[in-house]
């Protein structure tokens, strides 16, 4: 797992170098995608959060939403990189954190995930959505499916992502305090 | 009263408790990918148990986990539908912790799956000693 970790506002979807010098927080990871790294990648988000934020909710809630992240690049990823980052992102409107995660996945595969992630993106109450598909998945056996509309239901996150060729890209985000001023 | 295995690994345990008047479990630690498969089977041993000794109710003490991913949630989602679609032969309590925000919030749509067959309470007290036991507040 390679890490890099920058300083200081004002993100897109893809952070260019000097975007990423303008972020006050910002983390990313490449790796390469093992079950075994979820649970180490979504305790970092969480520390980082808890660290930077002292927000012990909102640090569950980007715990719940990078560990569901990272397991569904671990479960649907077909090459061995990936990436997942959080920023910090300041705007005028108050501060935004935001996970986002990048890794490629087969045209067929794909193509269903556009479906379910258009409904998920498009819903006007997650909730619903979300408890929509544990009625759908409760008679099934070994399928859970659940993970990003929980992030949405429960997480109460703004969800929105991207397909360019083979590449998946899904971004949450939600508005946090601003981080307390470092004692001095 | 049950007739269930332990199962303390790295991470996470599933613990049969003997010592109430009604039958309990408890699930601590950190309900992530090593933790699914085990809880599964360890849900469907407990509803086996719950049906033979012809038990109205089972309590799941969840007061020291700390997280639990969807596949885990999945694995209740499962038990539950089982439950309630075979004639809702007992009731599952789930014991939340309130200093976890995130348990109430994970464990609402289960309530809201099965709303005859899933009580949500709130565990006044928390365990200490690790013996894991709590003391419901119906909510």
């Amino acid at each position: 797992m390679n890490g890099k970790l920058g300083t200081n506002a004002g993100v897109d979807e893809t952070l260019s170098a000097q975007e990423v010098q303008k972020l006050s927080l910002f983390v990313s990871l490449s790796f390469q995608p093992n079950e075994h790294l979820v649970s180490a990648i979504s305790r970092l988000v969480s520390d980082f959060c808890e660290i930077g934020l002292h927000d012990l909710d909102i640090s569950a809630r980007f715990h719940m939403a990078a560990h569901e992240m990272a397991e569904n690049i671990t479960k649907y990823s077909t090459t061995s990189r990936a990436t997942l980052e959080v920023a910090l992102v300041e705007k005028a409107s108050g501060d935004v954190l935001r996970v986002t995660t990048r890794n490629q996945s087969s045209p067929e595969r794909l193509e269903e995930v556009d479906k379910r992630l258009h409904a998920l993106k498009s819903t006007s109450d997650p909730a619903a959505f979300y408890d929509q598909m544990i009625e759908q998945s409760a008679p099934l056996e070994g399928v859970s499916g659940l993970g990003l509309a929980r992030i949405r239901a429960e997480g109460g996150f703004d969800f929105d992502y991207s397909i360019k060729g083979n590449e998946l890209t899904l971004i949450v985000q939600a508005p946090v305090p601003k981080p307390p001023l470092p004692s001095s | 009263m049950l007739n269930l295995p332990a199962i303390r690994a790295k991470g996470f345990a599933l613990v049969p408790l003997a010592d109430g008047p009604t039958p309990a479990v408890k699930f601590s630690g950190n309900g992530d990918t090593e933790a699914v498969s085990p809880l599964d089977r360890f849900l469907k041993l407990l509803h086996k148990n719950l049906i033979d000794e012809h038990c109205s109710s089972v309590a799941v003490d969840l007061a020291d986990l700390y997280f639990m991913n969807s596949s885990c949630l999945k694995a209740f989602v499962s038990w539950i539908y089982k439950v309630n679609t075979t004639g809702r032969p007992y009731q599952i309590r789930l014991q939340m912790n309130p200093r976890q925000p995130w348990q109430r919030r994970s464990l609402e749509p289960l309530k809201r799956l099965a709303p005859a067959v899933v009580f949500l309470d709130d565990s006044t007290r928390f365990d200490t000693n690790g013996s894991g036991r709590t003391e419901p507040r119906s909510s």
